[in-house]
């Protein structure tokens, strides 16, 4: 403890989301959720734009009463690779769901229910009392839009019009469509 | 605020802590809301050693003569290192005293 190495010293120094690994912010949000709490953190990629941004805020709420519906925006930590997941519920039966990022080309594997940490019940910036209610919770039907990617072919839409709205305005940025 | 080696210190119930790589991740809650990018810390391992012992149930000199038999070090050496950490913690209210 009295070592020379700085690193031998008890200290505490703050820290943020983005400088954790995908696996380190799932099992923080596991240990959250699992205690009935809520947790906010940046979102990373674009996989659910145009739903959820890149560096937008997300607040994660555990299901408690509640059930897992289809449509809904959740966390969950993959089981093979314990990485940290925000995608949508596009099936699900009693034990195990299929999650898909509403941008990205392809399913995410089959994982058991008891992965998902939680839903998510709030973006920041804030969004609209109607895409807070029907496309972040039992949005079904973006769910089904999502399935057969409308959203996605929406999103590359979007994404092409920002950006060219963006270059105009002299804006420079390099993101990635489906991270 | 000023440590005083007679007093008992716990941690505070309204923060949620996990061991991730060897570092301990401290997340305080507000209003039962943790918010990773407005207040997170992380404790290095031997800053885990005295949280750990930061139970309410012994003094702050009990808790350095402890730690000092564990790390072979004086008393001194040791205080001045636990001092300097509970003096953040108490800043940040991870901990209060008993």
């Amino acid at each position: 403890m009295s070592d020379d190495s700085a690193d031998a010293r008890p200290a505490i120094k703050r820290i943020d989301s983005i400088s954790l690994s995908s696996q380190a912010l799932g099992a923080i949000v596991k240990a959250f959720t699992e205690k009935g709490n809520q947790i906010k953190f940046t979102a990373r990629g674009d996989s659910m734009f145009p739903f959820i941004k890149d560096g937008e805020t997300v607040l994660v709420s555990p299901y408690g009463q509640t059930q897992p519906d289809r449509g809904d925006i959740i966390a969950y930590i993959d089981s093979s690779t314990k990485d940290l997941i925000v995608h949508r519920i596009i099936a699900l039966t009693s034990d195990m769901f299929s999650a898909k990022g509403d941008c990205c080309l392809q399913k995410d594997p089959i994982q058991p229910q008891s992965n998902i940490l939680g839903y998510i019940s709030k973006t920041s910036p804030p969004k609209s009392a109607f895409y807070e209610n029907k496309f972040t919770k039992n949005g079904q039907l973006i769910s089904f839009l999502s399935k057969i990617g409308f959203i996605q072919f929406f999103g590359i839409i979007l994404k092409y019009l920002d950006k060219t709205y963006k270059n105009l305005i002299g804006f420079h940025e390099d993101n990635q469509l489906c991270s | 605020m000023a440590i005083d080696l007679s007093k008992h210190y716990r941690k505070t119930n309204d923060l949620i802590a996990r061991e991730i790589e060897g570092e301990l991740v401290i997340v305080p809650l507000k209003s039962g809301i943790g918010n990773l990018d407005a207040e997170m810390y992380a404790l290095s391992a031997t800053g885990i050693a005295v949280w750990n012992l930061l139970d309410g149930q012994s003094t702050l000199e009990e808790i350095i003569k402890s730690l000092s038999e564990e790390y072979q070090a004086s008393n001194e050496e040791i205080k001045a290192d636990v001092i300097e950490l509970l003096d953040e913690l108490l800043s940040k209210g991870l901990i209060i005293e008993r």
